[in-house]
């Protein structure tokens, strides 16, 4: 008997749930409304209580006009009284919209001020306005970000150290390997200390990234894609841009823009053998889709590979270096484009990168 | 060039100092190591240095300070190693006074073919170009090249990319601009590190930097072919800014 009042009381407050507004605004508002039009009711049925005519139901009033047949008030007084209260309900109606407004504005701006940090953790703080409890959460805010930045520089100065650290015996294995006489041996390991610097590198770049700001540029995104095919052809690698493509302008920041493409085709040289580049123009977003040759991922880890430092256990096992970052830096760049990254299967075989920027930035 | 050219090696890790020493001597530098600064000053005072290979990262007086100090007191050039490679530490090395700079680990081999550079270009000035190495930007006949982001800007502010043979072939052009390069000292620019296989004929390299500059193939005015020779970069006037800021 418990469980059934208990299961009652949930699905109660279930369908409470669905029916509520769910936004502050809109709980306000309903709330000012009910309160508004429920007091009208009220006083109307004292009122029709009161006088020498029967009342006729609240519902009616409202919704037909006049009471019903069979009873023949004088015309005037009802039409009177209905235009009164409908002016009164209407500019009732109105305070309730602009007051409600007017209180949950403050709540909505902090919500939207905290997406944008979400964004940009270096944006400028936001000024403690509107009601005591916003000023209150804003200043909450506001010391969150401060610590966030105080733990991304501190973040950096670690990073910086580290990669000193690593550096300098990376440099003396360089100087080192030149005193081998074996040509052969001497390239391996040029190769190998080669890789080790992209890793630092690599990681480097994805904790510093979102750091240095750099200004966007309107910038020709299929000389971008040409460039860096061209620059994956001379290192040998089988790189091609397919289709013809014209002078695709985009605002974008140009470095940054190289970075993530660069990392796309780099990911699909690696575990894919090579990267088939095209670039699809539409009115309101540009689609770069970069498709590989390789096993592709099993579904269930597609949205994981995105993660930094997330690397597939087969790509682990065929030792094919990297650390794990080429995509979740591109998958950075691309946010901070208000764009996305998506990887799927395709249907032929091999993984396709779809990289999709809006052409408008918000 | 002086044959003989003397180098003094500036670095904390005395393994590196060592090995970079033997290894410059093997291409008939002189070579000289320094510690801290201290160390540099008393070396460049004994000995007639004509380049300093400067790490940042020194203990006591930092490797920015020192070659600011350098620029000031000695007409030397410096080369600044650093750790740490992103464009700001590059920006603000070039700043302070430094010709070039390069990060570790970097390749033995660059190393020797920047001190040829820098040296050919202290000993003999050619002007008219814009200093490509210590520029940042650089703007010319209403182009801005942006160096660190590989970006040519077009006089109607459309940003375009280039890839690194591109690159390294305008960098070239913008160095010594009206001069007339041959074929081969071209793709000897243009192949860069050994680590890329450089294909591209130079031809149709210099027919794709034209397609980016929107130089007309047919009458090109900005590279122009010169018959049986080579090719000119054909430009009024070339600026570098050592910096980027916003």
């Amino acid at each position: 008997m418990a469980q059934l009042i208990d299961k009652s009381r949930q699905r109660i407050s279930k369908l409470a749930q669905r029916l509520l507004p769910d936004s502050l605004f809109g709980r306000l508002a309903l709330l000012l409304v009910v309160a508004v039009v429920a007091s009208h009711v009220l006083a109307l049925t004292l009122m029709f209580e009161l006088s020498p005519f029967p009342p006729p139901p609240p519902n009616g009033l409202l919704v037909h006009g006049g009471p019903p047949p069979g009873h023949e008030p004088p015309a005037l007084l009802p039409l009177g009284l209905l235009m009164d209260i409908t002016v009164r309900l209407a500019a009732l109606v109105l305070a309730a919209w602009v007051g409600a407004r007017w209180l949950s504005e403050p709540v909505r701006q902090l919500g939207a001020a905290a997406k944008a940090l979400g964004r940009d953790i270096h944006r400028p703080a936001m000024p403690e306005a509107g009601t005591r409890e916003c000023r209150e959460a804003t200043r909450v805010f506001n010391q969150m970000q401060d610590r966030i930045c105080l733990q991304l520089a501190q973040r950096d100065q670690f990073v910086a150290a580290v990669s000193h650290d690593l550096r300098t015996p990376l440099t003396r294995l360089a100087l080192r390997a030149q005193s081998l006489d074996d040509p052969q041996t001497r390239q391996s390991f040029g190769r190998d200390i080669f890789e080790m610097d992209e890793m630092i590198r690599t990681t480097l770049d994805y904790l510093l990234g979102m750091a240095k700001p750099e200004p966007p540029l309107l910038l020709d995104l299929g000389s971008l894609l040409i460039s860096l095919a061209e620059d994956a052809q001379d290192a040998g690698q089988d790189v091609q841009v397919l289709g013809s493509l014209v002078a695709v302008p985009l605002m974008a920041q140009a470095s940054a823009m190289r970075r993530c493409i660069g990392n796309l085709i780099d990911n699909a040289v690696r575990y894919g053998k090579c990267a088939r580049i095209s670039l699809t123009d539409s009115t309101d977003f540009l689609l770069v889709a970069v498709h590989d040759d390789g096993p592709g991922i099993p579904e269930h880890e597609i949205a994981k590979v995105l993660a930094p430092f997330y690397r597939l256990e087969s790509s682990r096992n065929r030792n094919s270096g990297g650390v794990g970052l080429g995509l979740a830096t591109a998958h950075d760049i691309a946010q901070r484009h208000a764009g996305s990254l998506t990887l799927s299967n395709h249907s032929a075989g091999g993984l396709v990168a779809s990289l999709r920027l809006p052409r408008q930035r918000q | 060039m002086n044959p003989q050219a003397q180098i003094l090696i500036v670095d904390d890790d005395e393994e590196i100092t060592t090995l970079l020493g033997s290894y410059l001597t093997r291409f008939n530098f002189v070579t000289h190591t320094a510690a801290d600064g201290d160390a540099m000053w008393v070396q460049l005072g004994r000995h007639p240095v004509d380049l300093v290979v400067l790490d940042v990262m020194l203990p006591g007086t930092d490797g920015l300070q020192l070659s600011r100090e350098i620029r000031q007191r000695l007409a030397i050039p410096v080369i600044m190693l650093s750790a740490r490679c992103n464009s700001y530490d590059r920006v603000i090395g070039l700043e302070n006074g430094a010709d070039d700079y390069l990060s570790k680990p970097f390749e033995p081999r660059e190393l020797v073919a920047r001190i040829h550079t820098v040296l050919r270009r202290t000993t003999q000035p050619q002007g008219g170009g814009a200093d490509v190495l210590r520029s940042d930007v650089i703007h010319f006949d209403g182009w801005v090249l942006h160096r660190e982001e590989r970006t040519l800007v077009s006089p109607a502010g459309l940003a375009v990319a280039l890839s690194n043979a591109e690159f390294r072939l305008l960098s070239t052009f913008l160095q010594t601009p009206r001069r007339l390069f041959s074929r081969d000292q071209l793709v000897e620019q243009a192949r860069g590190r050994s680590m890329d296989v450089f294909e591209r004929s130079i031809d149709l390299l210099v027919s794709r930097l034209r397609q980016k500059l929107a130089d007309d193939t047919n009458a090109p005015s900005m590279i122009k072919t010169v018959r049986g020779a080579g090719y000119m970069f054909n430009v009024q006037s070339v600026q570098g800014r050592p910096a980027w800021r916003n």
